[in-house]
């Protein structure tokens, strides 16, 4: 049995505890208030003087270089705002110039400081400008030891964006970044210029880059013979995450050689023993998407071939691919009415009821 | 068939009824006139172009409503022929005063066929001077076609939509003169309601109309007829012996091919016996589109033609062509059909380029006949804004999304909707 005397002393613990906490909360809350008006104040003191130089670009004439660490935040943010709201031309970009004269120093340092939160702001801040003088200051960075994951990522990013080289070398050295960074990383690097390198190269290239550079293609809407040839070549791949890749770009660039080629693919691949595997639902899924992107009429019986398919995601995306063609409502119509299979007739009703316009 | 003329016949004199009938009959429908049923109601239904009024033997309820009835075929244009027995000489000045012609009994019956005939190509001819149907008080059928038929041919220049509402008002037990009492309020209420621009034409019967709503698209003449229908529920527009709003239907169709004649959308009109068919209407009446492809590069050329052909398939017919560079769409003379065109020229090519083609047709074509949507190099804003200041209507970087393409021509071809 537990005394009172210590509940009661346990309980006046916690309310002590506990109103610490909230205090410290308000005391701190108060001193970013103070900050916050502090940096409100001297930007609205500064206004006029940044403004001219926005304007007449005089950095001789600068007369608001921060002294202050409110000071520095208070123009870091009003930068921030200034740059994502405006497109500049980065040859022309003042900002860049000011920051280069009297930031730079102090980014350098802060790329080193002990607080992460100082360190990771000072990455993303450096990702609005290139700043090719820091490349050495980032591959520092990447080498020291108390490097957190988040940090790697940025720089890597960073080092994509001013064209690092070594950046593959470097890479393939590394553990890797997510797939969804690695994209930003790779929609930086590759642009229609240096595509047909990459494409030349593919082969020799890290997988993640291979599929990376699928999705950069679709992203940015590559289109050369160069690329179509490409991604056609890629539909024999042996790795299925290729294929699937290769037909989903096919699909978002709305384009094959010949339809032949599609039709010869799906003759020889539905004969695969794993076709009809759950592994195979990503290649199945994403031809139908072709065949409804790529409109042909010898595609549609293969459609009416998928819209029975086990899973429900093929069966919708073809059954969409059929309400895609010209006569593609009689179709549905007809399958409906007449085909065997219950799951291929509600899929065939829902899309009838569908529109297609918004998707 | 032209119809025969009507001649309203008001006689209680049975032999007098014969004798027209023996001798009109082939020229003439004749209406007679029936004491137990309300002369007006009788006159409406028949719509006359004559009324043979003959003073012998007449009751007193058809004397005392003598003035009204000349009244009535005045606001009409409808000439009065009286007829009258030598013996009859109380009231004479006032049969005088409301025929437009009078007879004698005797009568002769080629003087009679020659005043009716007189008569009746003389209000032919006022009529078609005239624009308001005088029984509902909307402007008449053939003043309708005269406006369609001007609506088609400015359409065929401007490119701009255009809605036509079949309105027929619901009129349900109601007597023939109630009937007509409201469809001149609804007609009124209509006129009100209406932009100045929008015409309202009387089509068929007594209560089928037209409304004809320049620079309109469907959606929005469905969605004026809904605020029209809920305004007609709030507003003190109803005649007192109705005890419920004014109901009306309306079929909205909205014209895709002007070089049809007014008579053709007309009958296009008549098909939807229920409101739903109209989108059915959608798919028969294609608007027509040539879509220009000027590109040097083949794949983007091939890639176009392809997804361009069905990419509003509900509501345009395409017909698609692919040009190298701008000499060879010029040398083409495709291009100078009497049609609307969307040009989708890409900026950078040999020969001529995409500027000085849009230059061109700016300079030299019909500004509203052709579209011109630019494909430009992604980063040159100043390409951008001199195609823009060219006359571009819209446009789009390379390398672009199919998709973006797909949603701005629909835009570009629809108009703002």
């Amino acid at each position: 049995m537990i005394s009172p005397k210590i509940i009661v002393f346990v309980t006046c613990l916690f309310v002590v505890v506990l109103l610490c906490s909230y205090f410290y909360l308000v005391v701190i809350k108060l001193v970013n208030i103070g900050v916050n008006r502090k940096k409100q104040l001297w930007l609205h003191q500064h206004q006029m003087e940044i403004e001219a130089y926005l304007l007449h670009g005089d950095l001789n004439q600068v007369s608001f270089v921060p002294q202050k660490a409110y000071q520095f935040r208070a123009l870091e943010d009003f930068f921030s705002h200034y740059l994502t709201n405006y497109k500049i031309d980065q040859n022309e970009n003042l900002v860049k110039k000011f920051v280069e004269r009297y930031f730079l120093s102090e980014y350098r340092k802060n790329l080193f400081a002990s607080s992460w939160s100082v360190r990771m702001n000072t990455l993303y801040f450096l990702d609005l400008f290139q700043f090719e003088v820091l490349t050495e200051d980032l591959l520092k960075r990447l080498a020291c030891k108390n490097l957190t994951s988040e940090e790697e990522y940025q720089i890597y990013i960073l080092l994509a964006s001013l064209e690092y080289e070594h950046l593959y070398e470097l890479f393939k050295l590394s553990k890797g970044l997510p797939p969804f960074l690695l994209n930003v990383m790779l929609n930086r690097m590759v642009n229609e210029d240096n595509i047909g390198e990459y494409i030349a190269h593919f082969q020799d290239l890290h997988p993640s880059w291979q599929i990376g550079l699928l999705d950069v293609i679709r992203n940015k809407n590559f289109r050369s013979w160069e690329v179509i040839k490409f991604l056609e070549s890629l539909l024999t791949a042996e790795i299925r995450e290729l294929r699937i890749r290769a037909l989903k770009t096919i699909a978002h660039i709305g384009y094959v050689s010949s339809f032949n080629i599609m039709i010869v693919w799906f003759e020889t691949n539905s004969q695969r023993e794993d076709w009809l595997s759950t592994d195979s639902i990503g290649e199945r899924l994403m031809v139908a998407r072709v065949m409804g992107m790529i409109k042909d009429e010898r595609f549609l019986p293969f459609l009416e071939q998928l819209i029975a398919d086990q899973k429900y995601i093929v069966r919708a995306e073809a059954a969409k691919s059929i309400r895609k063609y010209k006569n593609g409502k009689e179709r549905l119509l007809r399958i409906v009415h007449y085909h065997s299979d219950l799951y291929s007739r509600n899929i065939a009703m829902e899309w009838l009821e569908r529109s297609i316009e918004n998707d | 068939m032209e119809r025969k003329p009507v001649c309203f016949v008001i006689s209680e004199d049975f032999e007098f009824t014969l004798f027209l009938r023996m001798h009109l009959l082939q020229d003439y429908s004749l209406s007679l006139y029936k004491n137990d049923v309300n002369m007006f109601e009788q006159l409406l239904l028949s719509c006359p172009d004559c009324v043979i009024l003959n003073v012998d033997k007449l009751s007193k309820e058809v004397v005392d409503k003598l003035t009204d009835l000349k009244k009535w075929c005045e606001l009409h244009f409808i000439p009065i022929i009286v007829t009258v027995n030598q013996l009859e000489q109380q009231n004479l000045i006032k049969y005088f005063a409301i025929a437009d012609t009078v007879f004698f009994h005797p009568i002769n019956l080629f003087e009679l066929v020659a005043s009716m005939m007189k008569h009746v190509k003389k209000r032919k001819n006022f009529l078609s001077y005239s624009f308001i149907d005088s029984i509902t008080g909307a402007f008449n059928v053939e003043c309708l076609k005269a406006e369609l038929k001007r609506q088609f041919s400015d359409m065929q220049r401007s490119f701009e939509p255009l809605s036509v509402v079949y309105l027929e008002v619901k009129t349900e037990q109601v007597s023939v003169i109630q009937e007509n009492e409201l469809v001149k309020r609804f007609v009124q209420f209509i006129k009100q309601s209406i932009r100045p621009t929008d015409f309202l034409g009387h089509y068929r019967g007594m209560k089928e109309f037209v409304l004809v709503l320049p620079k309109t698209v469907r959606l929005d003449a469905e969605k004026l007829m809904e605020r029209l229908k809920q305004q007609l529920t709030t507003k003190e527009v109803k005649p007192n012996f109705l005890n419920k709003a004014i109901l009306f239907s309306a079929k909205v169709v909205e014209v895709t091919d002007p070089t049809k004649t007014p008579e053709e959308w007309l009958s296009i009109l008549e098909k939807f016996e229920q409101e739903d068919e109209i989108s059915e209407a959608q798919v028969i009446e294609l608007k027509k589109v040539k879509i220009a492809i000027i590109d040097d590069d083949r794949l983007i050329r091939e890639l176009l033609v392809h997804q361009l052909q069905d990419i509003a398939e509900t509501e345009f017919e395409f017909e698609i062509k692919s040009y190298a560079d701008g000499e060879q769409f010029f040398n083409d003379p495709w291009h100078r059909q009497n049609e609307r065109f969307l040009l989708i020229i890409d900026r950078i090519m040999p020969k001529m380029d995409g500027l000085e083609i849009l230059q061109k047709i700016r300079t030299e074509y019909d500004r509203k006949r052709y579209l011109c949507f630019m494909l430009t190099s992604k980063g040159s804003e100043e390409d951008i804004a001199l195609a823009i200041q060219k006359g571009a209507n819209d446009y789009l970087t390379k390398p672009f999304s199919l998709k973006e393409l797909q949603v701005r021509i629909k835009r570009l071809l629809r108009g703002t909707r």
